[in-house]
């Protein structure tokens, strides 16, 4: 069995890389594949059996590159999906799967088409920042995290893509209740964290779907540190709101 | 109209700095806040003095900034300079109303303005530098800065072209800063022996072409991304420094410079590979002014570099060391966490990392922490790594992560208790690994350490 990590050259921002670490501390009996930019991913082929893809944060300039070196692939992708395969996009890697992205720069205003795998839409503001702690819910677990984006989604065609319902804290966009995009077994969020290792009960989550036992390496450090957090985001006096913008 | 409202606000504000001064707040930066809120084209109308030096990058401005002000005050310049760390748009203002008189006249040679790297084009195009000094560009705070491309557009905005860039060309990210308009001179350090093949931090945010977006070779690693880098596929790469050291010589606390086809001797007053790029820009930045190197080797000598960034103490044949690292950025950490690792003997050490502004809200975040490289510090020489602090359950998952004995390690929420916990036995170096914010703690917890040291002995 495999799980594939793509792009570390270019995904490896604000702490996401260390999920290709982390996974391969976790999963020791997969075969870790990593896959970059100028290479043709493997998942895309099912007889190479990759059981979990993952894709991380990236700047700007870098995420158009991976839009263009995936987007001949998409028909693959779209059917990795479709087949309940574990797709993981983590910070703005989740709008690549969406229909574009629209830039409202002041230099630049224009349109980034994306894979249109999946019915949402980005908007990107260069000028504005937006950095806020979040606390959620997905399957009566807690979720948590933190976000530092440039970006707003916001899912179009009625489409029901709930992952996380949001509890403190801001969704997809302002106005969302949800952060994040749940389909089949395709799980993107702009949670930063890193997300897979602040939140080690979905991790657990994640180990049973990949036919894993649930244990976690470092369970009691894992939980200890998710514990406390938790407390502190459950203090009412935490503040969610964004900060340094 | 226009005057009289500038003038006002000009009065005003140095009417307000006076107070200040008088009360013993010169730091305070309300009187720059008041002239840009009297008159919002303060920066662009108050008269600068006829040599404007600006200094930015993420690692290395202050020291920069203060040993060019130094160094300019000693070959007989009257200098401004926003010594108190505001780098910011109202920082600036403040300094410049030191540097003019009530009637806009200028009182100083020059002004030396340490500049942040995301604000400086609301400054740049209004203060019109003469020269910019750019030390490097790494990943610094994500919420701030997000990633260094973001930076590295957002001050190119801000440049002007009649600007001299003084650029560090080891650094394949903020090298290539400016247009063709600016004049640019480069400086640089010839391949060491401890360089590296090929990066070696988990991070690098130089590994693919700019151009081509081919994976980089590299004919040497430093540090990050300070490299010199080729792309096997297209023509970028390194530029050539006009300013390149080819020996550091620390015995006899000297550099040997390369220019214009000379080699000539210049002085070592720090032998941290940091601090000698930061003499390089300095030397760089007085040789494009147009001072020799005579003046230049004058106005270096004795000067010593702010040590508030690291102390070292030896009692009992313990050294017993303080060194900050900057909250939020990996790089800084990662590269303090190398240092130690290199370090012979048996140590313990201290960490106090919790970024004070982030905790305010409630609770830190700590993505940057999986960007730093705490799997350096997993050595056998490392006898026990003690956390303190409010996020020290997350730094004990880090540093599990990173392959390290749970038994070495030893948390505690209260930063002033890790000295509680050090053996005193058998011990070469204790090292204090503080946030840059935790330097006056960092000085008490040092002191504590010391005490118990002396208090148990050293068998050793």
């Amino acid at each position: 069995m495999k799980i594939e990590i793509l792009y570390k050259e270019v995904c490896n921002l604000y702490g996401d890389l260390f999920h290709a670490n982390y996974l391969k501390q976790q999963l020791k009996n997969f075969e870790v594949i990593e896959t970059s930019l100028l290479d043709k991913p493997a998942f895309i082929n099912p007889e190479n059996n990759v059981k979990l893809v993952y894709l991380g944060s990236s700047s700007e300039e870098h995420q158009e590159l991976i839009i263009n070196a995936l987007m001949p692939y998409k028909t693959e992708i779209k059917d990795y999906i479709n087949n309940g395969n574990i797709l993981i996009a983590t910070g703005n890697a989740l709008e690549i799967f969406g229909k574009q992205i629209s830039c409202n720069e002041e230099e630049e205003s224009r349109v980034i088409p994306c894979l249109n795998i999946l019915s949402y839409e980005t908007t990107r503001n260069l000028s504005h920042r937006h950095n806020s702690l979040f606390l959620g819910k997905f399957n009566d677990m807690e979720i948590l995290g933190y976000k530092s984006q440039f970006t707003y989604t916001e899912i179009t065609n009625n489409k029901d893509y709930s992952f996380i319902e949001v509890e403190k804290g801001v969704g997809l966009s302002p106005t969302s209740k949800n952060e994040g995009i749940k389909y089949k077994n395709f799980y993107g969020t702009y949670l930063l964290g890193p997300f897979l290792v602040l939140n080690p009960y979905f991790m657990k989550y994640l180990l049973k779907l990949l036919n894993e036992k649930d244990e976690l390496i470092y369970e009691e450090a894992s939980l200890d540190a998710y514990n406390y957090r938790l407390k502190e985001l459950h203090d009412p006096k935490t503040v969610f709101g964004s900060k340094h913008e | 109209m226009e005057n009289i409202k500038f003038y006002f606000a000009l009065l005003s504000s140095k009417i307000c700095l006076s107070l200040f001064k008088i009360t013993g707040n010169r730091q305070d930066d309300r009187p720059g806040s008041l002239a840009l809120r009297l008159y919002p084209n303060f920066l662009e109308r108050v008269t600068k003095p006829k040599t404007v030096i600006c200094v930015t990058g993420t690692n290395g401005k202050t020291t920069v900034s203060n040993l060019i002000s130094t160094s300019l005050i000693k070959l007989g310049n009257k200098v401004a300079y926003n010594d108190w760390g505001a780098n910011t748009k109202i920082g600036v203002a403040r300094c410049l109303l030191d540097s003019v008189s009530i009637f806009n006249r200028p009182k100083k040679d020059i002004c030396i303005l340490e500049t942040d790297e995301l604000t400086s084009k609301d400054i740049w195009p209004y203060i019109k530098p003469n020269y910019i000094i750019v030390t490097n560009l790494s990943r610094d705070s994500m919420h701030r800065n997000a990633h260094p491309q973001y930076i590295f557009n957002e001050m190119n905005k801000g440049i002007i072209p009649s600007s001299a860039l003084i650029l560090n060309a080891d650094d394949p990210i903020s090298s290539f800063l400016g247009t063709n308009q600016n004049k640019k001179v480069y400086f640089g350090i010839d391949k060491l022996s401890t360089d590296h093949k090929k990066p070696y931090n988990s991070i690098n945010d130089m590994a693919i072409c700019p151009k081509c977006y081919t994976k980089l070779n590299y004919e040497f690693v430093r540090y990050n991304n300070i490299s010199r880098v080729k792309c096997p596929n297209c023509d970028f790469e390194s530029l050539k420094p006009d300013y390149l050291i080819t020996k550091i010589d620390n015995e006899a606390k000297k550099i040997y410079l390369n220019h214009d086809k000379k080699e000539i001797a210049m002085p070592l007053i720090n032998d941290s590979i940091f601090n000698i790029y930061n003499i390089l820009s300095v030397i760089t930045c007085l040789s494009t002014m147009g001072y020799t190197d005579e003046n230049i080797i004058y106005a270096l000598k004795n000067t010593e570099i702010v040590k508030s960034r690291y102390s070292s103490t030896t009692v009992n044949n313990i050294t017993v060391s303080t060194i900050a690292t900057k909250g939020l950025n990996a790089v800084a950490t990662s590269t303090v966490c190398d240092y130690i690792a290199n370090e012979k003997g048996n140590i313990e050490l201290i960490m106090v990392l919790d970024d004070t502004f982030d905790n305010i809200d409630g609770s830190e975040a700590i993505a940057w922490i999986y960007d730093s490289d705490f799997e350096f510090i997993n050595k056998d020489n490392i006898k026990k790594i003690i956390i303190g602090g409010v996020r020290n359950r997350d730094y004990r998952l880090r540093l599990l992560l990173a392959g390290i004995d749970d038994k070495k390690i030893v948390c505690t929420q209260n930063e002033m208790d890790t000295y509680k916990y050090i053996d005193t036995k058998n011990i070469d170096a204790i090292y204090i690994m503080h946030e840059v914010y935790f330097i006056k703690k960092s000085q008490q917890l040092k002191d504590l350490v010391i005490n118990k040291i002396l208090k148990e002995g050293n068998d050793k």
